[in-house]
């Protein structure tokens, strides 16, 4: 024991900090890393919720129109009947269109109105970009569970990043211009790796401390129940109960023109109903700080109730910070920036990941040929299984059947579907001792999904292509061309790879 | 003489840690960790309970700002007691930590007290 803790002790802070780092980094990494993967897609989840409705050609930033709110107060009574909770989304730059949305499981129905004519929009039903953002928060575990893992392994990144700044800290700046791509193995890892983490690292920081900061009442649910219970949580909270006596629904015009008046145009952002009373909610659009301030209306008479601000200290703080982490204000260019950030924090953690291997596999032994294998495989399957699973969601989307009963159910599936073939195929591929041909075949078939996704785009949206505003769409498939131009280049070097292996 | 010590610590700059002497033998660290991974969520549940009270805000602003440093304090207790030449030093520093909390907790109301 002595001997041990003279060992222990005799290390230096680098090395325990390095320690540290390596096994943290890996056993969050994983599932860390689909967080990140998710969440940048969740930074155009409306956008990619409008790819995947290639139908959807109208819309309209005006004020809905009284038909428009009718049919929308007529389809939310439909759904309270049923003891559902609904809210209705107004139009907005981003979104064009009157939405009714109620929570469906993990995934979220919404049923498109048009703004000025109140026709309901005949859009196929698509899991669209939700599904990516409740991943990214959730891994499709429950609210309750998966919150609660996904919160324990954003404390596991702030360990990560804080291990990986003591260790990199002494070359900082030189490590920063230094990226030899052509090195040895494991130098051209690392120096992407630290480029990546240390460029990224505010951004990085930012994302995993608003991030567990947002959701930290299900970590310490004991100390939350009070706040809750002093009605200082967050808006709306507690208010939906059961519909089975909510009252009529009053005309929401002139409750939308009062809210309007309150928060200026284009202030409104959706409407929540409970039993007595109809709120409407500030846009989180509108400002950075996301205040979801409200203005509450009696459902008997229409009359305001009162209006919610929360503008102490400490609320103003939590409001940007749910603000920066949402990145709901944010203007296209600012959201490339996000996405882009994104996709490096995605790099930071997959060279990690890869560092962590390439280390084991010179110094395993066959007693640890099996744990070897399984995190090979797990981290193949990670790394290039998720980002393929997400590709085949878009190109089920566009392939399934629009008219398909369990759409929805079928495009969710086809993630978790794929994934686990792609894992299936990885830890083969490990347990064959040929896990650098499984990276090689996944990251060829990654770059077939995306390079070809826009043909498909083009090919299953020719009907609809004069009507509509191009921009969404070229976004999506420009960004995936990009991204599979990048995994090509990836997939030839990894070929040459192969092949000065063979040759050795 | 001179270029010689250059040379190393040129050579240590970009050594990765897995190449520092002493990588393979983590000895104690496994477990560290695991007395770390104990100690991390009482320490913020400790915080939450506990900062709220004393804050002149309303219980909600103060459990906020108790939440914002318990994310904080988690992995920096994990960081010190992992980090710490002997676990002794690592729960000194930690309690050290924790106790800031409370100090740092009013800089919170430099935002505008409510």
């Amino acid at each position: 024991m002595n001997t041990a803790r003279a060992v222990t002790s005799g290390l230096s802070l680098r090395t325990r900090m390095g320690w540290l780092h390596a096994w943290v980094g890996f056993v969050c990494g994983l599932l860390l890393l689909c967080i990140f993967i998710t969440g940048t897609l969740a930074v155009f989840d409306t956008e990619i919720t409008r790819w995947m409705q290639p139908e959807f050609t109208g819309g309209s930033l005006a004020r809905p129109s009284d038909a428009a709110l009718a049919r929308a107060s007529a389809l939310v009574s439909e759904q309270e009947a049923q003891h559902h909770r609904v809210s209705v989304t107004l139009p907005s730059a981003r979104d064009p269109v009157l939405r009714v949305v109620q929570p469906e499981g993990m995934d979220v129905i919404t049923t498109a109105i048009d703004p000025v004519t109140g026709e309901v929009l005949n859009l196929r039903k698509t899991v669209g970009g939700t599904l990516f953002f409740r991943f990214h928060y959730t891994l499709r575990m429950g609210r309750m569970f998966g919150v609660v893992l996904v919160e324990a392994l954003g404390i596991g990144l702030l360990v990560t990043l804080g291990s990986g700044l003591v260790i990199h800290l002494r070359a900082l700046v030189p490590n920063l211009v230094m990226f030899r791509p052509n090195g040895a193995s494991p130098r051209a890892w690392m120096d992407a790796h630290v480029i990546a983490a240390v460029l990224f690292l505010p951004f990085t920081f930012m994302v995993a401390w608003t991030g567990v900061v947002i959701h930290a009442d299900r970590i310490f649910p004991f100390t939350a129940e009070t706040r809750q219970e002093g009605g200082g949580g967050p808006p709306g909270r507690g208010q939906h109960g059961h519909h089975r006596d909510a009252l009529p629904i009053p005309a929401l015009g002139p409750i939308l023109d009062d809210a309007t008046q309150l928060f200026g145009e284009g202030g409104t952002g959706f409407l929540q109903f409970s039993p007595r009373s109809v709120s409407v909610m500030r846009s989180d659009a509108s400002t950075l700080p996301q205040t979801r301030d409200r203005a509450e209306y009696d459902r008997r008479t229409g009359k305001r109730l009162k209006v919610t601000r929360q503008r102490s200290g400490p609320a103003q703080t939590r409001q940007v910070m749910t603000g920066l982490h949402m990145a709901h204000w944010a203007p296209t260019p600012m959201r490339w920036l996000y996405f882009l950030s994104g996709i490096a924090g995605s790099v930071m953690f997959g060279t990690g990941l890869v560092m962590f291997l390439l280390k084991r596999r010179r110094t395993a032994t066959s007693r640890h040929f099996l744990a070897l294998v399984l995190a090979e495989g797990l981290t193949l399957g990670t790394v290039i299984g998720l980002p393929v699973a997400c590709a085949a969601v878009l190109w089920a989307n566009r392939l399934v059947p629009a008219s398909l009963t369990d759409r929805m159910t079928t495009e969710s599936a086809c993630l978790f579907l794929v994934w686990g073939i792609c894992v299936v195929h990885a830890l083969a591929r490990a347990l064959q001792k040929h896990v650098l041909h499984g990276w090689r075949e996944q990251a060829a078939l990654l770059a077939v999904l995306l390079c070809l996704l826009p043909a498909l785009d083009i090919a299953t949206r020719w009907q609809w292509l004069g009507q509509q505003k191009q921009w969404d769409y070229l976004g999506v498939d420009a960004a995936t061309l990009m991204l599979g131009l990048m995994v090509l280049r990836g997939c030839v070097f990894l070929g040459r790879s192969i092949k000065r292996e063979a040759v050795k | 003489m001179k270029l010689q010590m250059h040379r190393s610590s040129k050579k240590d700059r970009n050594r990765m840690p897995s190449q520092e002497p002493g990588t393979s033998a983590p000895s104690l660290l496994p477990a560290r960790l695991l007395i770390a991974l104990l100690l991390a969520w009482p320490i913020g549940l400790a915080i939450t309970a506990a900062v709220p009270s004393l804050l002149p805000a309303s219980h909600a602003d103060g459990l906020f700002v108790a939440q914002v440093e318990a994310v904080l304090i988690m992995p920096l207790a994990i960081l010190f007691l992992c980090g710490s030449s002997t676990l002794s030093r690592g729960l000194l520093a930690t309690l050290a930590a924790f106790l800031a909390t409370f100090p740092l907790a009013f800089m919170f109301l430099a935002f505008g007290s409510p």
